[in-house]
């Protein structure tokens, strides 16, 4: 089995005049769990397809390995793709799904079906080898996709919003599940998602898109805390941008000096749980709280500004915020301005 | 369960009233007369002519079914999920031999095929399955195509990232899956190929099907009457069992895939080009071609009196079988969506109609009318009796399939039952119930095998041109159905216009 190493080079991909993905380069090591997360609509399923080959790009070069993939039809490139809604054959059994793959290449039925038998095995799908995928539960159609990609025998398997369709609970162990077998058996895996949290729990490496773009990849502890746009700040996790103007180097942000090597009007960009609630600081009004269990959400007001700010105890009583000058980050006032900065589309 | 259709109407003694109104409608106007002819039928006696009879129509039907569904999936599968130069048209192309009076369609082949075009063949059983092909291919088409195009699309891209090739994935993963809706097609189109009256006597030459047989009888002598029923009872039975053998074998039917040879299934991928070819070429020289034929034969001096005569004739029928049958027909629909008790066995009764040979139907109207109402009204009636389950058929099947949600939101945001039937019922299925009046229309225009059997003095566009071309009077025969098809399409297309208006 060949390493997959892909590179996609150069990529676009337009929609009559509708552009979905403008020149966008990536490169996947092997065995890495990759996160394509963006708002919809941001290009990342129409990259994914480009991958697996249902979907030609306009100009550029997709390869795995060194070969290059651009002109091969999908039934050519070995590699496993599971579709949103699973596209499992609805006509066949749970063992017939996943030994689809290795009929098509001509594989004789006995070990077509000990492979197919096998993979049902991994994903506990075992005993259910009769039932229709309508006889089967949500999460067990999901494994059932994923045994039915993996019974190819590929290293590489793409997922496009595979827990879209399930309910919160079950979406979670699905989860540590996935990247438990991506582990284990040393696969590369690109995956959709929307969901931030999500691609922090499953990812090596988030890519973050948007409007056919890629924003920033990186580790989800590199994203998280050195976003490289106000979006990517604001589409990981909540944030509150306030805006400042630095003179000498100094500006005022919440009723203190902060310091930094800048000029000019800047966006200060700091996390709820940043913000401290408390008897010293910026005076501050309550507006609303809400106790999520582990933590609290409180709206507050601060001169006419509403904030977001998170705290691990019952800060009701609070009238002051402060901040850690060293937890705020900074953006340039962006060309389009702030509100169509943080924008999807 | 269509709640909300049970409560639009049960709330309301309006909504009981209704129904019965529909209910009565149905059984004195339709089922009633449909089905008088049984009534009539002393001893039964079975005849070698009429066995032979059946064999020839059972046959007949069978091969033109198999010759539809072997072209016709190919075809529908190009149109559903290829891209290619002149799809748009191609597409519309399909519809057009439904628009052609099927008495028109007999002439034509007849010509074409006959010593007036290619010389290749006589009239006979060759001629009429040619003939049916024309006016059944394109539902074989229209209903697999539909069957694909509401097929996830991720499923054929998911056989083909799995490695099957693209007559692998077409084998395995979509004919499974349209098979549903390739055999109600079919289905279709083999009860019409059984039924077809009118058409089909013009290119039978010496073959005899069961309806040419019926007319046979019944034209032959008063008492051979018993005859003709006795061959229409034995005939419907046997429709009908097959009707409701084959409809229980729909759905999706769980699949074994076995050893699959994928080198062979490459090899015959390649073959794509040379079977969506042979479609088109199908299309043209066995539908298109043949159904269009008389149009060579056309000449502008005969549009004459008679035949504008009989065009307003066929226009006032058909307008008035098509108005009650929309009156009468929305609310018997509703019933049958709504799940009530004795909705099955309407919908059942309303299918089995469908499949009752014209000749049948015509006769058995005849003897039901005769002499209780004048020979105008009683055309109106079996015509009504004719399109008002097709209509009837189409508009209760979006309605059962409608999202009953819709109608509750109206509801919960203040709209009585009859309010939010208006403002949101109506206007979805607007489409359909065009579709239905403009199916159920060009039914009544170009019918002629029932009418045949009722009509004594008054003439409709498609009796003229049997009688003419009887005569042997082509450009005459030619002439009307020209002037017939230009009519019902400048009708259509005025209806397809005013439709897209909004509501």
């Amino acid at each position: 089995m060949q390493m997959p190493h892909i590179q996609i080079r150069n990529v676009s991909k337009y929609y009559g005049s509708v552009k979905a993905l403008h020149n966008v380069d990536l490169d996947i090591e092997d065995g890495e769990y990759v996160v394509l997360l963006g708002p919809s609509g941001c290009g990342k399923t129409t990259l994914l397809k480009i991958v697996a080959g249902t979907v030609e790009p306009s100009s550029g070069h997709v390869s795995l390995a060194g070969r290059d993939l651009t002109r091969l039809p999908p039934e050519d490139r070995g590699i496993g793709f599971v579709f949103q809604n699973y596209a499992l054959f609805p006509h066949l059994s749970a063992l017939e799904n996943a030994s689809y793959g290795r009929l098509a290449r001509g594989e004789a039925p006995e070990k077509a079906h000990r492979i197919g038998q096998e993979m049902l095995k991994l994903v506990h799908l075992a005993e259910r080898a009769d039932a229709i995928p309508k006889e089967l539960s949500g999460g067990m159609q999901q494994r059932l996709a994923i045994a039915r990609a993996l019974a190819t025998g590929s290293k590489l398997l793409l997922l496009d919003e595979p827990t879209n369709a399930l309910d919160a609970h079950i979406r979670t162990e699905l989860r540590e599940e996935l990247r438990r077998m991506a582990k284990q058996l040393g696969l590369t895996v690109v995956h959709v998602t929307h969901d931030q949290e999500e691609a922090m729990a499953l990812a090596d490496k988030i890519v973050i898109m948007r409007q056919g773009k890629i924003l920033q990849a990186g580790t989800p502890k590199e994203v998280y805390e050195h976003p490289a746009t106000p979006f990517v700040a604001n589409f990981l996790g909540e944030a509150n941008f306030l805006r400042v103007t630095f003179e000498d180097d100094r500006a005022q942000l919440l009723g203190r000096p902060v310091e930094a090597r800048l000029r000019g009007p800047h966006i200060a960009c700091i996390r709820p749980e940043s913000l401290r609630l408390d008897d010293k600081g910026a005076k501050i009004r309550i507006l609303g709280s809400r106790a999520f269990g582990p933590f609290y959400k409180y709206d507050v007001d601060y001169n006419g500004l509403s904030l977001r700010v998170r705290a691990t105890h019952d800060k009701s009583d609070a009238t002051h915020v402060s901040f850690d000058p060293a937890d705020v980050l900074y953006f340039s006032e962006p060309d389009e301005g702030l509100e169509k900065a943080l924008s999807a589309v | 369960m269509k709640q909300w259709l049970n409560r639009s109407s049960k709330d309301t003694r309006w909504g009981q009233a209704i129904d019965a109104v529909a209910l009565l409608f149905f059984v004195f106007f339709v089922l009633g007369p449909l089905f008088f002819v049984f009534s009539k039928a002393a001893n039964l006696e079975f005849s070698p002519a009429m066995q032979e009879a059946l064999v020839t129509s059972f046959g007949i039907a069978a091969a033109v079914t198999a010759i539809d569904l072997l072209m016709g999936i190919p075809m529908a599968w190009m149109l559903a999920r290829k891209r290619f130069p002149l799809k748009e048209l191609v597409d519309t192309l399909i519809d057009l031999p439904l628009i052609i009076p099927t008495s028109a369609l007999g002439l034509s082949i007849a010509l074409f095929w006959g010593s007036s075009g290619l010389g290749l063949l006589q009239p006979g059983i060759a001629m009429i399955v040619l003939l049916h092909i024309a006016f059944t291919f394109p539902y074989v088409v229209r209903t697999t195509q539909a069957a694909m195009l509401e097929l996830d699309g991720d499923l054929a891209r998911a056989a083909s990232t799995l490695g099957a090739s693209p007559f692998l994935a077409f084998r395995t993963v979509w004919l499974p899956l349209v098979r549903a809706g390739a055999v109600s097609g079919a289905l279709l189109a083999f009860t019409r190929s059984l039924g077809e009256t009118g058409a089909t006597m013009l290119v039978a030459g010496a073959a005899k099907t069961v309806p040419i047989l019926t007319v046979y009888y019944k034209n032959a002598a008063p008492s051979d009457l018993n005859a003709a029923l006795t061959l229409s009872a034995v005939f419907l039975i046997a429709s009908a069992l097959i009707f409701v053998l084959v409809r229980q074998q729909l759905g999706v039917k769980r699949m074994r895939l076995g050893q699959v040879n994928a080198q062979l299934e490459r090899r015959l991928s390649r073959l794509g080009q040379v079977s969506d070819g042979a479609s088109l070429l199908f299309l043209l020289a066995i539908v298109l071609l043949p159904s269009f034929y008389f149009l060579k034969f056309t000449d502008l001096n005969f549009f004459s009196g008679p035949s504008l005569q009989a065009i307003g004739i066929s226009f006032a029928v058909a307008g008035a079988a098509t108005a009650l049958s929309f009156v009468f027909g929305i609310p018997l629909a509703l019933f049958i969506a709504s799940n009530k008790r004795g909705s099955g066995l309407v919908k059942l009764l309303n299918e089995l109609s469908m499949i009752m040979p014209t000749v049948t139907i015509g006769l058995s109207l005849a003897l039901f009318w005769a002499g209780r109402a004048p020979e105008a009204v009683v055309l109106v009636l079996a015509h009504t009796a004719m399109i008002f389950p097709y209509f009837v058929g189409s508009v209760s099947e979006v309605l059962a399939e409608m999202d009953e949600n819709l109608t509750q939101v109206a509801r919960t945001l203040g709209a009585t039952p009859l309010h939010a039937f208006r403002t949101v019922v109506l206007p979805l299925i607007k489409p359909t119930l065009v579709a239905g009046l403009v199916v159920a229309f060009m039914r009544s225009v170009s019918e002629t095998g029932g009418t045949l059997a009722v009509s004594q003095n008054i003439q409709t566009v498609p009796i003229l041109i049997v009688n003419l071309s009887k005569a042997g009077q082509n450009a005459q025969a030619a002439s009307a159905a020209v002037l017939l098809l230009a009519l019902s399409i400048a009708l259509v297309l005025v209806l397809r216009w005013s439709s897209k208006k909004k509501w």
